[in-house]
Parts: structure tokens; sequence; C-alpha cells
């Protein structure tokens, strides 16, 4: 953290700036190489979905625009078959859910989605976006961070804890592939809101 | 969002944070000049003061007023809504302290990156899930904008010449020869009050604002915070009598001025707040 950050918290003018900041979504495309390292490498195959999570606004502008965003992702399933379906989570978080046996139409829809989000002057909103992969019973994702532009491994065990030594595997085989958070301390953990399911279940 | 900045506030914040700097040069320097030596050792004395106070602080605030920390497995909702907003305003995550009282109130102690975000069990058993993700990021923003440090360096002095002042009067009742040396502590305790005092209700007051600002930003819900803000202050009318762990020590830091705080004119007056937040619902409505 730089010392123009920390003289902009020192005034008092850092929470609503780092909060209303556009979203960043220039490293976001990493992800398509990134699911084949996963297999390759580590034995993850993809969970054939992947989430954008986003908070809503109370205004009817943000309702427009998340009914472009539906818009945008029923004409491109048209032609990759990705399906999607909108789902809001016990924190009062909202997702945008994709289904696609194809990784690489994931992360293209992700993209269209988030642009939309971004364009409408949204990108704000946008929490993180979510890959999922599994290997026999384990769960593993990537996260994309959308404040900070950056991906960060998260592995959720039964009863809220995380698989450390999974997620340092992870960050130490997909680093340099994808740009990962490099600060442990922005790893937040999206939990499921069951045991056993997806963040976005 | 469409969101604009409230120039106002900024140079508000802007102004009383500078005044509190030069406050503290100007002081130093005065000492440095009266007395020399003297006042170099009487400077370094407020300068351990407050380091004890920004160290030893947070963990005896938190210690004092019965705070549990909590994990995400204990309080799935409370500890899963605190990351996110933490993850939208991009601080680390704060811990999350649950204080069992009935008073409905919340507050953060700590440094960014070290900070605790505290609620009463009281808060929890009032506030619907927006109203309580609103007072959240109220607090997640005080935490991104360092401002438990903040007031504790801007408020030491005015607490320091309370304390003198209280302790000239008690000096000065002792004996006739006490009378003069606690009129003279007095004077100049009250001095350095008078002079403080309207700075540090300036600057809470300001951040205050901010922080209301930065949960909007966060949450996207002015209205949320605005009815939050209105059950806790209705709610503050039958407080219970005496509750063991009150919220006065706090009181500088929590989200709606406590029933027992000391000074209770550092918050901004309810009202005052809510018709800020109606604005800046208009803003983020319509421009």
């Amino acid at each position: 953290m730089g010392l123009f950050d920390s003289l902009r918290s020192a005034l008092g003018l850092r929470a609503e700036a780092d909060a209303t900041r556009a979203a960043d979504p220039e490293d976001l495309f990493g992800m398509s190489t990134a699911y084949l390292t996963m297999e390759a490498d580590l034995g993850f195959d993809s969970a054939g979905e992947a989430a954008l999570c986003f908070s809503s606004v109370d205004s009817t502008d943000f309702a427009e625009t998340l009914n472009d965003v539906e818009a945008i992702l029923e004409a491109g399933g048209e032609e990759t078959g990705t399906v999607f379906k909108r789902y809001a989570d016990d924190h009062g978080y909202h997702w945008v859910v994709l289904e696609d046996d194809d990784p690489e139409d994931l992360v293209t829809s992700i993209h269209f989605a988030a642009d939309e989000f971004i364009e409408q002057g949204y990108g704000s909103r946008l929490l993180a976006a979510v890959f999922g992969f599994r290997k026999d019973d384990s769960r593993a994702y990537w996260i994309y961070s959308f404040r900070r532009g950056k991906y960060y491994p998260f592995a959720p065990k039964r009863g809220h804890e995380r698989d450390s030594n999974l997620e340092f595997k992870l960050e130490t085989v997909l680093d340099g592939e994808l740009g990962v958070e490099e600060d442990k301390q922005f790893w937040y953990p999206l939990w499921p809101d069951s045991p056993t399911g997806h963040p976005w279940e | 969002m469409h969101w604009s900045r409230d120039r106002w506030l900024v140079a508000t914040t802007v102004v009383s944070g500078g005044a509190v700097l030069v406050g503290y040069v100007g002081f130093t320097a005065l000492l440095l000049n009266l007395l020399g030596s003297l006042g170099a050792f009487v400077a370094l004395l407020f300068g351990c003061l407050l380091f004890v106070f920004l160290v030893a602080g947070p963990p005896l605030t938190l210690r004092g007023v019965g705070a549990n920390v909590v994990t995400a497995r204990e309080e799935p909702v409370l500890v899963g809504l605190v990351s996110r907003l933490a993850q939208q305003g991009d601080v680390p995550t704060p811990a999350v302290a649950v204080v069992d009282s009935s008073e409905a109130n919340a507050f953060t102690v700590g440094w960014r990156g070290d900070a605790t975000v505290c609620v009463t069990t009281g808060l929890l058993d009032v506030l619907s899930r927006d109203e309580l993700t609103a007072v959240l990021a109220h607090e997640v923003a005080h935490v991104a904008n360092y401002d438990s440090s903040v007031m504790t360096v801007a408020s030491l002095p005015t607490l320091v010449g309370l304390s003198t002042a209280e302790a000239s009067v008690d000096v000065a009742s002792k004996s006739l020869q006490a009378v003069f040396l606690g009129l003279f502590f007095g004077v100049l305790s009250a001095v350095l009050v008078v002079l403080t005092a309207p700075v540090v209700v300036l600057l809470s007051r300001a951040r205050e604002y901010a922080a209301d600002r930065g949960a909007v930003a966060l949450t996207g819900d002015a209205g949320a915070l605005a009815s939050a803000l209105q059950t806790l202050t209705v709610d503050d009318s039958s407080p219970p009598a005496s509750d063991a762990r009150d919220l006065g020590v706090v009181s500088a830091f929590c989200v709606v001025s406590p029933t027992s705080a000391p000074l209770p004119w550092l918050h901004p007056s309810t009202d005052r707040r809510i018709a800020r937040l109606r604005e800046l619902e208009r803003t983020v409505e319509t421009t």
C-alpha cells in the first residue's frame, strides 16, 4: 500500500473512492489457458459451471442493466449453448450462474456479462467471477477479484475450513499463467450456503 | 452507479484533519520553545501515551466491553457479510466480534489490516438483513478510512485536558496552598479543551458522514442505512437502565451515539444523516 493510499485513508477519503472505483477485468481471460493447466498438471476438471457475483443497486437503472446482461447471455447462449440462471444467496448478493461443458465458452460468457456491467457504469458492483473445478471428491475454485484485477484460489472444506495445502498447490502451479493475488489478506472466502454446494448454490 | 463526491464534506475532513496535524506540530514547537529540554521530555511522554493508546487501546477496549470474536462457522451470515463488504471495498477482512448487550449498536476498533468490527446482540435482534448489511458497510468504511486510529490521535489532547481539569479540581480542594497550583493547571487544561474539542467534534461528525457515504457506495442502498439509523435511534429511547458493560468507552466509534456517551455531540443528529442519505439516494437514482 502506497503512501498516497495511506494519506487518503487518514483524510477519510478512501472508503468512498475505493468502493466506487471501476472494475478491472483486464486479466480475466487468463482463465482460458488455466483450465488446460488445471487438467494437465493437477488433474482438476472443469465443474462445467462458472458464475459472476455482484451486489445489487436499489435503482431502476440497475434493473435495466440486469435485463441487458440477461439479453446478451441469451443471445450468446443461442450460439454457444451456454445456459444461465440467476441466484440470490443468503448474504443478499446476486449471481449469474453459467453452465457449459466447454470452459472457453464459460470464460467468454463471463467476460461478456462483466463487460456489460462495466459499460453501463456498474463495474464497481462486480464482486468476483468464480470458476469451478473438481477432482474426485474435492472442489476448488479460481476467484477473479474485480476490485484488484487478480485471481486467487479457494478450496473450501466442510465446516467453513479452507484446504490451504490445495490452495498453495494451485497458487504455485498457476502463478505466472494467471495474475495471482500475492497478499493473502485479500483471498476472501466465498462460502457456499450449503456445506457441499458451490458458492452460488 | 451514478456517483459524485460531496466536495463540502471532503473539504471539512481535510481541513479538520489538517487542523489536528497543525495542532500537534504547533504544540510540540511551543513546548520546545518555552521549556527547552523539559518541553522535549513532555512531548516525548505525550508521544508514548499516544503510542500506548493506539497499540494497547483496541485489545483493551474489546476486553472492556466483553467482545467475543466469532468465526465463519459460528456466525456464517454475519462473518460472510463483513467479508464480502471488505472485498467490495478492497480492505483486508476485519475480525468480527459480538458484544452481549441489549443496546443496539456497532463499532470498529484497530488499524486497517488488524481491525475488529463489533456488533451487539441487541443490534442483531432489531435489524433486518439489509439494515444489518448497511451498518456493517458503515463499519467497513470506517476500517478503510483508519477512523479508529485517526479519532484516537485527534481526541487524545481533549481527553488529557478533561482528565487534568478533573485532577486540578481534586488538587485544589486539598489545601489552601494547592489552590494556586490547581487553578494554574485547571486554566491550562480548560484552554486545551476549548481549543481542541471543536476540531474533534467537527472531524468526528465529518467522518461519520464519510462512513455513511462509504457504506452507500458499498451497498448501493441508501434507504437501508437510513432505515437502520432510524431503528437504532428509536431503540435508543428505551435503553436498559444499567447494562453491565455499557458502550460509553467506545462512544466515538459507534454507528449511533450510545446512551452512556460522555460526549454525545461527536455524532451528527440522525435526522441530518438521513437527510443526507436521501440526497444521496436521489443522486444514485436520477443523475
